[in-house]
């Protein structure tokens, strides 16, 4: 179940629906007498974990598809003010309220924008741009979900029918994680699709935190020329050999590098990527300031390489501090993140529904 | 007088409530949109469905995420010019004090909720207005909330009594705070007070005061109106007749108005600005005897003069001498009825001891009979123009004050001490008629400006300051209240501005600001205090729990520097066309060169003046008769058959003087 609201700027009585589940939770627990049910009301809270949670560095494949034939770095010259003008994320929220028999359930809560620059250079919700959900992530082999649906609470089942989860607590922890971040990712592309939907064959574009391949799922094909860029700032996946890479790690402040083509995305849609410089890394870490830019996979995005990248280089400012990211953040992709995190439900808020359950 | 209710208020805002910044049971915060109308004085209304928090804004913040300036300054690479192409989100949060909760138990830290802009009804019950609105309210000015205007009342109770009074005024000059506030003030009270009021005026300076009765704007019909229109005189525009409206007060200048001016030295040109002779007319001299400066001696004479022994001779003077036949010897009487009378007294008393060899009159000692009759005789020389010589004497219609009427005293002009004179005699007498119940109204307001000068909170005490300190520490049981005005607030008497319930505000001088006097107020507030732009109050008043900002209509009243520029004073008249003048007010019939004829014939213009006077002050048929029969000629015969003598020296023959025959 997806709750979409449609926030309008300075529209009075918007009412934001918030964490029914939690409640619903917490009448259900005082309701139950089963002696196997664990509540704990005091444990750590995840905010920040996103799509790289967990991910391992790894090697990938890439097909060289620039025009002149290399990596090596180009100045794509001064920042320009360009149609980049939709903006996109999300967040994902984890936490145990309760075991079963020691099968930890795991409640989630996911959530997806699109913020639009306005003329005034403000940032407000795209309209049917936010959509959030929450629901409890276990297995269902373990746990019957049947009690839990009686009493209008969401489930998802975290167990894939063709690989059996072994029943170890922090396995099962670690399924609900990755279930809860692919319903993110869901959750982002339906969002996307909303997006494209509406504004196909427009001029503005829309810039996606993360991989656009997996934004797009397998969807992308049905667009012509959507205009999306996805900006990646984890750099877990290497595609080139250490020399290659050594000169896309060299990149200066407003370089980029050959344009390629990740390859081994067979159910995603095929993308071309370049990296790009924001910030000058001299006397900082090597990934300082660097992105990785994926554009559709088409002649236009060859064309346009440089133009994007300018675009993205305006981008640098204002500062997305105090983001520990914020050499990679682009201010408007933060601001997607702020909008989330002031409508998600907080520690204290899912604590305050437990209060006094654990006893 | 009923205010509607009207609860579709808009909002504006929410209220938050941070663990660094909570709400109390006094203050809240609450966040608006960035195009919302609210800022410093702004009413606003928290509604929640079990209590409604009214509340005014006292403190305004901006903010954005930005947490360093070095973070904006990295961003936009040093250079200020740098176009970011996103604006950070800005927030405006507001503090606001609680005015009143409804309802009022149990009283708790102000919910999270919706924040409303006040309407009408919530400006009334934010401000406890509704509480007397309908039984004893005087309108002071329209609040604005966004594009609303609302009334707001003062209770009349607690501005003119019995349960507390007194207004006192503070801004800095020349911005229509003081003057134009109290006038508008004055009107309102007019409109709208059910019982009888008078207000007395001390014109203290220039002529702001002086043109009461003159509109602002002239309509077409009015007696002058070519003159406003040469002089391009329009003070008030549909704005101002708009606020009347709202307030219910009908804008026009006072219908009653009567100046008062003492005499210059001359005692024939009167000592104000309002000489012009369209008006001198209405201008009455201020003239006092012996008897009524001889209860007020100590406020004209010296401290060390006025000691033990003087004092006594002064209390006989008035007990046994003065209205009456005093005996100085067996052989010697004479009546005591002015300043001219008394010195014949004195020559006579210190004569006979001379003459005797006497050091002693009635117990009295030579050397202080001597002293107290040089500082008494000097007395109508210093004050030449106030105090008479003679039986002339003009003042105060005491016993006869009518109701909605304006006594203006203008003593611009007169030195400190005369001011002192005046102040504290037309004070005194106010309050003797007051608790007598005979002045003919119940109610007399004060007006006094320039409060810092004659109740400065430090220098020497006066009689003036004294008087001022009773006024506001003991005047409202008696109806006599004080509207007293000053650029200084810190500068005036404590007592006397902490007597005063309400105060009102205007522009305020920085430095004055940063005294200890204005520490309950936010800098927020302090800073818009320093900023009004005309017409704009602060008010505080026993029912607002925290000071309210209004806008006033100004007053349609014509300004004193248009009515100068309108009627420009008169150049001092010599002695037979200011003779002339004076009785044609009287009579206009009477003939300039008889009058001429009359003053030519005698070699006396201290004995014109005084046959001016007494004219004048007899009102008689025939002013010119009167006025030349008055006249006594030098030779000592009396023409002038009055019902008394003026001096009368009664010397009956001593069986014992041996020059008898």
């Amino acid at each position: 179940m997806v709750h979409s609201s449609y926030p309008q700027p300075g529209r009075q009585g918007r009412m934001l629906k918030m964490s029914e589940l939690l409640r619903g939770l917490a009448s259900y627990i005082r309701n139950s007498t089963n002696p196997d049910m664990h509540v704990i009301s005091g444990q750590d809270w995840s905010e920040e974990e996103g799509y790289s949670a967990g991910t391992e560095p790894q090697q990938g494949r890439a097909e060289l598809v620039d025009p002149k034939g290399n990596v090596d770095g180009v100045s794509v010259g001064d920042p320009q003010a360009g149609r980049l003008k939709y903006f996109m994320d999300g967040i994902e929220r984890k936490h145990v309220p309760l075991y079963f028999s020691m099968v930890p359930i795991v409640y989630g809560y996911i959530a997806a924008v699109i913020r639009e620059r306005g003329e005034d250079k403000r940032m407000c919700t795209f309209a049917e741009g936010h959509a959030f959900s929450e629901a409890l992530f276990f297995p269902f082999r373990m746990v019957e979900p049947s009690g839990f649906m009686l009493a209008g609470l969401k489930t998802v089942n975290t167990e894939n029918d063709e690989k059996p989860l072994e029943e170890h607590p922090m396995i099962l922890r670690e399924a609900a994680r990755v279930a809860i971040s692919n319903a993110r990712g869901r959750l982002e592309t339906e969002l996307a699709k909303i997006w494209l939907e509406k504004m196909e064959g427009g001029q503005d574009w829309l810039v996606v935190d993360g991989s656009l391949g997996g934004t797009l799922g397998g969807d992308y094909r049905r667009y012509e020329s959507p205009n999306v860029l996805g900006v990646i700032k984890s750099h877990q996946t290497q595609y080139f050999s250490m020399e290659e890479q050594r000169k896309i790690l060299s990149l200066r402040a407003g370089e980029r590098s050959g344009i390629f083509k990740p390859l081994g995305r067979e159910h995603q849609a095929p993308v071309y990527s370049w990296y790009l410089r924001l910030r000058p890394c001299e006397g900082q870490d090597v990934y300082f300031g660097l992105v990785r830019i994926e554009a559709p996979a088409n002649d236009r995005t060859i064309e346009m390489v440089d133009e994007l990248s300018r675009w993205l280089l305006a981008e640098r400012c204002p500062l997305s501090l105090p983001d520990s990211r914020w050499d990679r953040m682009f201010y408007p992709i933060r601001d997607c993140e702020q909008y989330l995190r002031s409508l998600a439900p907080t520690k204290t808020m899912l604590e305050a529904s437990m209060i006094g359950l654990g006893a | 007088m009923e205010i509607e209710s009207q609860r579709d208020m808009q909002q504006i805002g929410r209220v938050v409530a941070t663990e660094a910044k909570p709400s109390t049971a006094y203050s809240f915060s609450f966040w608006t949109a960035n195009d919302s109308k609210v800022g410093i004085g702004t009413l606003v209304v928290v509604k929640t469905a079990k209590v409604e928090v009214y509340g005014v804004v006292v403190e305004g913040f901006g903010f954005t995420d930005l947490n360093s300036a070095l973070h904006d300054y990295i961003g936009s690479e040093g250079d200020p010019g740098t176009i970011a192409p996103t604006l950070r989100p800005e927030v405006k949060l507001y503090t606001a004090a609680v005015l009143r909760v409804d309802p009022e138990e149990p009283l708790q830290p102000v919910p999270v909720g919706p924040v409303y802009l006040a309407d009408d009804f919530a400006v009334a019950k934010a401000l406890r207005m509704d509480g007397y609105v309908g039984r004893s309210e005087i309108p002071v000015g329209l609040y604005q909330n966004g594009d609303l205007l609302s009334p707001v009342y003062l209770d009349a109770e607690f501005l003119l009594g019995p349960e507390a009074a007194h207004l006192n005024i503070t801004g800095v000059s020349g911005l229509a705070t003081k003057t134009s506030s109290i006038e508008f003030i004055l009107l309102s009270i007019f409109s709208h007070f059910k019982e009888d009021v008078a207000v007395v005026c001390f014109n203290v300076k220039g002529c702001d005061m002086l043109f009461l009765d003159f509109p602002a704007n002239a309509g077409e019909e009015h007696k002058y109106a070519d003159l406003y229109e040469a002089h391009g005189i329009s003070t008030l525009d549909e704005t101002d007749a708009e606020k009347y409206k709202k307030l219910g007060i009908a804008c026009k200048p006072f219908g009653n108005v009567k100046y008062f001016a003492p005499f210059k030295a001359d005692r024939v040109n009167l000592n104000t600005l309002r000489t012009h002779p369209d008006l001198i007319r209405s201008v009455t001299p201020l003239s006092w005897g012996l008897k009524d400066i001889l209860q007020f001696t100590e406020v004209v004479m010296n401290r060390d003069d006025v000691d033990a022994k003087a004092d006594a001779l002064i209390q006989y003077i008035n007990q046994r001498v003065v209205d009456q036949v005093a005996e100085i010897s067996e052989s010697q009487k004479v009546e005591v009825r002015n300043f001219q009378d008394l010195n014949k007294w004195f020559d006579m008393v210190l004569q006979w001891m001379e003459q005797t060899n006497r050091s002693e009159f009635k117990t009295h000692h030579y050397a202080t009979i001597r002293k107290v009759y040089n500082r008494l005789t000097n007395l109508s020389t210093r004050y030449k123009g106030l105090i008479s010589p003679d039986e002339f004497e003009s003042d105060l219609p005491w016993g006869e004050f009518e109701d909605r009427g304006v006594y203006v005293l203008d003593v611009a002009s007169m030195d400190a001490q005369a001011q002192d004179l005046v102040f504290t005699r037309v004070v005194s007498k106010l309050r003797e008629h007051l608790e007598k119940g005979n002045l003919g109204v119940k109610h007399v307001i004060v007006v006094v400006d320039e409060l810092n000068k004659y109740a400065p909170s430090d220098g020497q005490d006066t009689y003036l300051r004294q008087t001022l300190l009773d006024i506001s520490e003991r005047g409202r049981y008696l109806g006599l209240v004080l509207f007293s005005a000053q650029q200084f607030r810190s500068q005036v008497h404590k007592r006397i501005v902490g007597n005063s319930a309400t105060c009102i505000y205007g522009r305020m001088d920085m430095d004055e600001l940063a005294t200890p006097g204005y520490q309950v107020l936010t800098s927020a507030t302090k800073e818009k205090l320093a900023t009004l732009s005309k017409g704009q109050l602060m008010i505080r008043h026993p029912h607002f729990n925290q000071p309210i900002f209004v806008k006033f209509p100004r007053p349609n009243v014509l300004r004193g520097p248009d009515g100068i520029k309108m009627f420009p004073p008169s150049d001092d008249l010599p002695l037979d066309e200011a003779v002339w003048r004076n009785l044609a007010r009287i009579d206009g019939g009477v003939s300039r060169n008889e009058v001429r004829d009359v003053i030519a014939a005698s070699t006396d213009p201290e004995e014109i003046v005084r046959a001016m006077n007494i004219t004048l002050q007899r009102v008689p048929e025939d002013p010119y008769s009167f006025f030349r029969n008055a006249i006594r000629k030098k030779a000592g015969v009396q023409q002038f058959n009055e019902d008394r003598p003026a001096i009368r020296v009664v010397s009956d023959p001593d069986s014992d003087d041996p020059f008898k025959d």
